[in-house]
Formats: C-alpha cells, sequence, structure tokens
C-alpha cells in the first residue's frame, strides 16, 4: 500500500541541494586543512647524505621518566634507547666506520668521559676528560663518586651490573684528585668496562643534581624523573612523559657539538604506524622494525634498512627441578630435536641467524663448539627420548605480547618436537607480569622466551643467569663445577679467562643442557636514505651523535 | 510543596549512586587483589633481589591485610585521592585530567560522525525497504561492520597518509616537533583555538580527521543497524499510515518516524559513547593517540593497580551518569516515558 502515496523522487529538492554543498564544504576543508599545518624540521627531501640539523624519530616506546638507573625497571627497559643519548658514560663502543666489520663490544670500547684507564688487581684507576654538562659545570671525581654511590642506594639495574663486575658495594669509588678515581673491585673483573658502556651506569653531574636533592629525596630521583643531568652528546629540551622528547645538542660535548642539533623522539607503538611514518616522510628514522614492515620497507628505494648483531636471542630454558626434564636426556632430546636454522629462516628471512654460541651474546667464545648442529637432529633426538619419561606432552609456557617472534617460534618448536616424538602443550600469557608468576610457579618443563642483555658478553649471562639460587637462573640450574668456572673466568684475564669461559660453556651448553638458544633476534631500524652516517652496532640502540 | 516526579527521580538516582559505585569499586578492588601476579616484581623486574621486591611490597602497602588496604582506599577515595600511579609515581587524578580531554577530542566528533552517516543508512535502508537502495545501504553497513577497526585505519592510514599524502600519518595529535598550546581544556584543537594558534589547529584538526573517519564509519555500522530496524518498525505504524493519508511529505513523515524512534536511539548511542572512553584503545594504540584507552591498556599489562582501580571507578561513574542523563533526556523528549512516576524505573 505504500507505494501508492509514495511521490515522486525526480526533481532534486532544496534540502538535497544543501546536502551537496555541505559535501563540497566538508571536502574543501579537508583539503585546506591538508595543505596548511605539517610537519617540523626532518631531512626535508633534501639530496643524499646532506648535512641534517634535526631528526625525526618514530620509537616502540617512551619513558615516562627519564632517570636511566629508574628504580621502576620499565623505566629502564623503556628509556634505554633514548637515555644513550643522553647520558655520558665513562666509556662507549666504536662504531662500525663503514668497513661492515663485525664488532665485538667487549673488546671495541673506546674512552669516552674517560681519557685513560689502567686496570689493577683491586680496581680500575680512570683519568677523566676535561668537559662539561650542559649545565656548565666541569666533570670531576666527585662526580663519579656521587653518581655510583647513588647506583648502589637504587639498587635497581646499575648496582646488578656493579655486582656482577665484582665492583666493591660497600667502598666503589676512591677518588685521587679532581680528575683521577679509583672503581674498587674485590678482585679483577672481565666485565667492569664493558658495564660501564651502559646509560644506567652514565656519570651525572652531581652539582646539577644536588641543587635538586632533598632530606627525603637525597639522590634526587624526583627531579631526575623529568630532567637531566649529564655529559652525553645531547640533553632534554622538552619532554612530554610516555608520549614524546626533544633533545638539543650539548654545544659542550668533548668532541664537539653533535652535526644533528635537534633529535624530536615521538613513542609510535603500532609497528605498522612507525613503517608508515617513515614512507610517508613524517619521521626520518624508525626504531624497531618487525619482519612484516622491514619487507615493505626494504623495497622502498628512499628507505635503508639495517640490521644488528643484538645480544637479543630467543631461548627455550629447561626446567632441571621438575621430572621428566631434571634427567639429563630429556633435556638433550628436546634441544637435538630443535632446528633452528629452519626457526631463523621461517621468522626473519634473511635477517634473523640461528645461535650457536653459547648465550645470547653475540661475542664469540673462543674455541667454543656447540655439539648440536644448527638443523638439529630429529633422529639422535627420538633415540634420546626412548626411556627418557618423555611419554607425557611436556608444557611450554611463553609471553605472547612481548616479542613478536614467540607464538610462531611456539609453533615451530611444538612441530619439531612433535616430529621426533615429543608432545609439547603450549600455554601464552598475554602480559609479562602473568607471565613471570607463572615462571615462579615452576610448573613448566619448557620456557620459551626472549633474553635481551645488558651487556653483549657471554659470562654477563652465564654468571646472572645460570648461577644462583634467585629467580634469575630461570632453569633452576644447580652445577657447583660450573659456577665455579664462571666466577674463576670473571676474575680472570685475556686467554685465561677465555679457556673458564669456554670451559663453562661446553659443561653447560654441550652437557646440561639447562637452556638452548634457537635464534639471535637483530635490532632492525629502517632510515631515510637522506641521513647520513647509519652505522651498526653490536647492540640493540644506536648513537645518534655518529649520525649527520 | 511536592517534588516533581522527575526531580525526585534525579535525586533517588543520584543518591543510589556512591553505592552503585561502592559495589564496583569492591569488586574491582577485590579481582585486581586476588590476581596472581606482583606488582612489586613487575615494578622491580626479574633481576631484582628477594629484598628489593619485599622493599617496594611495602613501601606501596601491599605487604598490609586485604581489608586494611582496602578501607585505607577508601579512606583516601573519601579525601579525593585516588592515590599514585605505580609506574610514574604521579598522582591518578592528574593522570586522568591529561588524558581523558585526548579521548574525548577523538570519541565525540567519532560519535557524531557515526550518528550522521548511521541514521543515514539506516533511513535509506528502511524507507528503501525492499528496494536497490536498500540492498545498497545494507551492504554498505556489512561491509563496515565486516571490516574491523584497526584494519579500516590502516587502510586509510596507507590511502590517504601515505599514497595521497593529504592527511597525515599516525603520529598522534599533532606532527612530531610542534609545540603543545598552553593547556586549559586539554583537548589540543580547542586549546589552540583558545590561544589563537590556527597553524596548529590546523595541524590538530587534520590529525583528528583518519581516526575520527575509522571510529565514525565503525560505530556508524552498528548505529545504522538499529536506526533500521527502528525506523522500520515506525514507519509500519498506523500513525505513519494516517500522516501519508493526511497527505505528508516524505520528509515530514521520516523525520516523524524519526521523531518515534529517537529515544531508542539516543539511549543507544549513549551507550556506545559510555563504551567508547575506554573502548578505543586499539584506535588510540595505532594512531598514537595517547589517550585514555591507551593507558587504559599499558596499565593492564604493568599490572598498575591504582590507575587500573581508578579507571574501573571512572569508567562505572561515567556510565551512571550517562545512563541517567538519558534515562532524564528520554523521560523529557517523551512524556510518555513514567520516568518517576512509576514503579518501572
Amino acid at each position: 500500500m505504500r507505494q501508492d502515496i509514495t511521490p515522486s523522487r525526480t526533481s532534486p529538492s532544496p534540502r538535497r541541494n544543501r546536502a551537496a554543498v555541505f559535501a563540497g564544504v566538508a571536502l574543501t576543508l579537508i583539503l585546506a586543512l591538508s595543505a596548511c599545518g605539517g610537519g617540523a624540521g626532518g631531512t626535508g627531501g633534501g639530496g643524499a647524505n646532506k648535512a641534517i640539523e634535526s631528526l625525526r624519530v618514530a620509537a616502540a616506546f617512551m619513558p615516562t621518566s627519564l632517570d636511566a638507573d629508574s628504580t621502576n625497571i620499565n623505566d629502564i627497559y623503556t628509556n634505554y634507547q633514548v637515555a644513550a643519548q643522553y647520558m655520558g658514560t665513562l666509556v662507549r663502543i666504536r662504531p662500525d666506520e663503514g668497513s661492515g666489520e663485525s664488532l665485538t663490544y667487549a673488546r671495541d670500547l673506546r674512552p669516552e668521559l674517560a681519557e685513560s684507564v689502567t686496570p689493577g688487581a683491586d680496581g680500575h684507576t680512570f683519568t677523566l676528560r676535561q668537559t662539561t654538562s650542559a649545565a656548565g659545570n666541569p666533570l670531576t671525581s666527585e662526580d663519579v663518586k656521587w653518581s655510583v654511590e647513588r647506583m648502589v642506594a637504587n639498587e635497581s639495574v646499575a648496582m646488578l651490573l656493579l655486582s656482577v663486575a665484582n665492583v666493591d658495594l660497600k667502598n666503589p669509588v676512591t677518588v685521587k684528585d679532581e680528575k683521577t678515581f679509583t672503581i674498587n673491585t674485590t678482585g679483577p673483573s672481565t666485565l667492569l668496562l664493558p658495564i660501564l658502556e651502559n646509560a644506567a651506569l652514565g656519570i651525572l653531574d652531581s652539582v646539577e643534581a644536588k641543587k635538586h636533592a632533598t632530606a627525603d629525596d637525597p639522590w634526587a630521583r624526583e627531579w631526575l624523573k623529568t630532567n637531566v643531568a649529564s655529559y652525553g652528546p645531547y640533553t632534554v629540551d622538552k619532554f612530554d612523559p610516555g608520549n614524546e622528547v626533544t633533545l638539543k645538542g650539548h654545544t659542550g660535548y668533548w668532541s664537539g657539538a653533535p652535526k644533528i642539533k635537534s633529535v624530536t623522539v615521538r613513542n609510535v607503538p603500532d609497528a605498522a604506524g612507525r613503517a608508515q611514518l617513515l614512507q610517508s616522510g613524517s619521521v626520518d628514522l624508525d626504531m624497531g622494525v618487525p619482519p612484516v614492515e622491514w619487507k615493505a620497507l626494504e623495497k622502498n628505494s628512499g628507505i635503508k634498512t639495517v640490521a644488528m648483531e643484538s645480544p637479543s636471542a630467543l631461548q627455550i630454558w629447561i626446567n632441571t627441578t621438575k621430572a621428566p626434564m631434571s634427567n639429563v636426556q630429556a633435556r638433550r632430546a628436546v634441544a637435538t630435536a630443535i632446528d633452528k636454522q629452519d626457526i631463523a629462516n621461517g621468522l626473519f628471512p634473511g635477517v634473523a641467524k640461528a645461535a650457536l654460541e653459547c648465550t645470547a651474546a653475540t661475542v664469540p667464545v673462543s674455541g667454543f663448539e656447540n655439539a648440536i648442529p644448527a638443523t638439529g637432529d630429529r633422529e639422535a633426538a627420538k633415540a634420546l627420548a626412548a626411556g627418557a619419561g618423555l611419554d607425557k606432552p611436556l608444557r611450554m609456557i611463553y609471553n605472547s605480547a612481548t616479542n613478536v617472534f614467540s607464538e610462531s617460534a611456539a609453533r615451530f618448536v611444538q612441530d619439531q618436537l612433535k616430529q621426533a616424538g615429543i608432545a609439547v602443550e603450549l600455554q601464552a600469557f598475554a602480559t609479562q607480569a602473568e607471565y613471570q608468576a607463572a615462571m615462579d610457579k615452576r610448573e613448566w618443563d619448557l620456557n620459551l622466551g626472549l633474553q635481551s642483555l645488558f651487556i653483549n658478553h657471554p659470562l654477563y649471562e652465564l654468571k646472572m643467569f645460570l648461577t644462583g639460587k634467585s629467580s634469575l637462573n630461570i632453569p633452576a640450574y644447580d652445577n657447583k663445577a660450573f659456577a665455579d668456572l664462571v666466577d674463576k673466568a670473571l676474575a680472570a684475564d685475556g686467554a685465561e679467562a677465555e679457556s673458564l669461559t669456554r670451559q663453562a660453556c661446553e659443561l653447560a651448553i654441550n652437557e646440561d643442557v639447562p637452556m638452548t638458544v634457537l635464534m639471535h633476534s637483530p635490532y632492525t631500524i629502517a632510515v631515510d636514505k637522506n641521513v647520513p652516517g647509519v652505522r651498526s652496532y653490536p647492540y640493540d640502540r644506536i648513537s645518534i651523535v655518529d649520525l649527520g | 510543596m511536592k517534588t516533581p516526579p522527575l526531580l525526585r527521580f534525579v535525586l533517588v538516582r543520584v543518591a543510589a549512586l556512591p553505592f552503585t559505585i561502592l559495589a564496583v569499586l569492591s569488586i574491582s578492588f577485590l579481582v585486581t587483589s586476588v590476581l596472581p601476579v606482583d606488582p612489586a616484581k613487575t615494578i622491580a623486574g626479574p633481576m631484582a633481589t628477594d629484598e628489593v621486591v619485599a622493599g617496594i611490597r611495602e613501601r606501596l602497602g601491599l605487604d598490609r591485610p586485604l581489608v586494611e588496604r582496602f578501607t585505607g582506599y577508601l579512606g583516601s577515595l573519601l579525601g579525593g585521592d585516588l592515590g599514585s600511579s605505580y609506574a610514574t609515581g604521579q598522582p591518578v587524578s592528574g593522570e586522568i585530567a591529561e588524558r581523558l580531554p585526548a579521548t574525548l577530542t577523538l570519541i565525540i566528533p567519532a560519535l557524531a560522525l557515526a550518528a550522521v552517516v548511521g541514521i543515514g543508512l539506516g533511513v535509506v535502508g528502511a524507507y528503501h525497504a525492499g528496494r536497490r537502495p536498500a540492498s545498497a545501504s545494507g551492504g554498505i553497513v556489512t561491509v563496515l561492520q565486516a571490516v574491523p577497526d584497526f584494519l579500516l585505519a590502516l587502510v586509510l592510514v596507507v590511502v590517504f597518509a601515505t599514497g595521497l599524502g593529504v592527511l597525515p600519518g599516525p603520529e598522534g595529535q599533532l606532527s612530531i616537533g610542534t609545540d603543545v598550546p598552553p593547556r586549559v581544556t586539554g583537548s589540543i584543537p580547542v586549546d589552540a583555538l583558545l590561544a589563537g594558534q590556527w597553524p596548529v589547529f590546523a595541524d590538530a584538526v587534520r590529525h583528528l580527521i583518519l581516526p575520527v573517519l575509522t571510529l565514525g564509519l565503525t560505530y556508524s555500522a552498528l548505529i545504522a543497524r538499529i536506526s533500521r530496524a527502528l525506523l522500520g518498525n515506525a514507519l509500519a505504524m498506523e500513525c505513519v499510515r494516517f500522516a501519508r493519508a493526511c497527505g505528508w511529505s516524505e520528509w515530514r513523515v521520516v523525520r516523524g518516524a524519526l521523531l518515534i524512534a529517537r529515544v531508542p536511539l539516543l539511549t543507544y548511542t549513549a551507550v556506545l559513547l559510555a563504551g567508547l572512553i575506554g573502548g578505543a584503545a586499539i584506535i588510540e594504540k595505532v594512531f598514537s593517540w595517547g589517550g585514555f584507552g591507551q593507558w587504559t591498556v599499558d596499565s593492564m599489562q604493568k599490572v598498575d593497580l591504582p590507575v587500573i582501580q581508578a579507571i574501573v571507578l571512572f569508567a562505572g561513574g561515567a556510565t551512571v551518569v550517562v545512563y541517567l542523563a538519558m534515562d532524564v533526556l528520554s523521560g523529557l523528549l517523551d512524556p510518555r516515558i513514567p520516568i518517576g512516576r512509576g514503579k518501572d524505573r
């Protein structure tokens, strides 16, 4: 019935005309807005390798605190890439000068704020450079003493690194004169110089920081959350916690003001978003490119992709305290069944490498040969599994949220172990807190996780993560002979340290198998080709002071 | 003097508000407290010693009995203190004030767009039922509903930012390196307008277009579905037939049908608004918006209990207030709804 009284709709009504006008106005407004505004600074599409003065960076994380040795671990995880730009450290890694050579981190350190260093049996004696902080205060031994004592008081990452390097925490620094001091150790220390490169162990301008200390806060923790007082190449100009930080070049930096005078780092948590911003020219540098975006960016002729061998690796920790994995034969069966090469090829083709080293560190252990081939050995694994009590499915836990590789890697491992007759049930956790809680309960057999080392050195992982009774020793590996070898290596030098490290690796990785390292997780960045000076580093960050 | 029924209704609901909030609070406090995770360990990290973790637990008061913590929390709340974030150490109320305007700046225009597009599609679908325009409208709605919001966001970014280059990419509320205008309302475009910073205002509006389009189009599908159903019913009513028989123009008939459907439509839109305050998290993340939704997800990942409890409190309170406002508005718009005059509410 309704159609009988529906009027004709052939003639345009005044309202429809108004709608058309509205649509036209809206479109015009969008185009007008598109034409004005726009980004600030950047490379501006200039010629290749033209000097640039400002850099726009998209980062997956942004700290809520600028304190490089914050008492909140989240701040350190989210800040290490930015803090490395403004914290002055005693030593730093020299960059690959374009030769494409493989840097070894521990052996390629160069003086930074320290001009020279003399190793000794009970500590290293340093001489400082003539330089000033961004606030204009000269660098002195008192700055070092105050900074290191603050690290000890903070009981955070820096203190942990100092302790693993055998630093005497009760009396860490002895000042000799204004420019000379000794970092005291309880014996010889292989790791002292490598740890001093980390931004968490950066030297603070104590004169400036003390101005903001109070009786309740003698280490100026509150002030240093949103302010920087150090001797690095950059200082913080503006800081919007969790969102954006703008750095400006420190004109008094010891080796001269940085070529790139201003750096703005914006938090863009979504990887696809970062890639889009780089491709559209809204940013110059994308810090952290996962495999899907890597493929797309690699094809873009205006963008350079760089993969660095960082001390991060996918590992499987094996619960040595619970049957059946308390049986070393079962652990060997699992490690032997895994085809690391297949996993690396599948997860990040052409970029990721199967890990044959002893630990997540990329620094090789001289003379160490992994007893298990990169492609695994299924038949050998089957033989080992028979009679090792592997008749029930093993429970493997992993964190599905914090690492792009873990979900796929878990499936690869499950499939590979199945081919060797070992059944695995997977249990994923969506947050780090839930994953940590499950780890602590120790009801798992296998634990797939990403090991990201603060220090790219095998002894660091062997000591921190495979000895002791703390929860850091995820497999709860308990072998006195191994622990003794590691402790001796940490207190030895040169060839002796290398020999002891090799023996420790052979004992743990080839014989006892409390863990197996699957694949190095490279640190991948993508940068506008107009940005000159992009180099490779053996860790998961770049030094912007080397660009430009 | 007798209190008007509507005012009485509002007073009763407002008086019940603290009890509703208390119930929400108690449940959220209990649930977050029995989670099998340790916030102190999350803060200290896996490398911390047991002593350090115990120290943090003590500092945060997590070593105290649950009842003591709850009563302490309620006491602080009564004093207007929502506590401080475990992650940042900043007062939670300050962080809400910091982030909420960003989300409102996003969801209010998105909802307005969703209403315009959704009701438009719904009208076409209902009015032309059984004919081609209705099929076309239904097809558009199905596509909009089938495409996940994050995918639509990426497509829009690829087309308008990367491809055509006419709009900014997903870099947040302003271009990288652009100074934020002096804070008055917390909404960047509004503050830029108040400060007379026209380039910043234009930049902020440009950054709004894609996320607003994404959310607006996604939610327009839901509004289109419900408005089509409501209008279909309204257009089939005897009163509409009578109106047509009286010679009303078709535009007037549709407007009449919309008036009949306005109350449930408004209620539905209000429900969407309440849900979007924390529910736009994915789109906020894709566009690096840094608003309330993104903050909610981040806080959950970090087991930041004071923030989670405050978010539950705020979201619960906002939902109750929005629903109350909608009930009142419904009563005002439609006198047949006996608000405050019967036992039906």
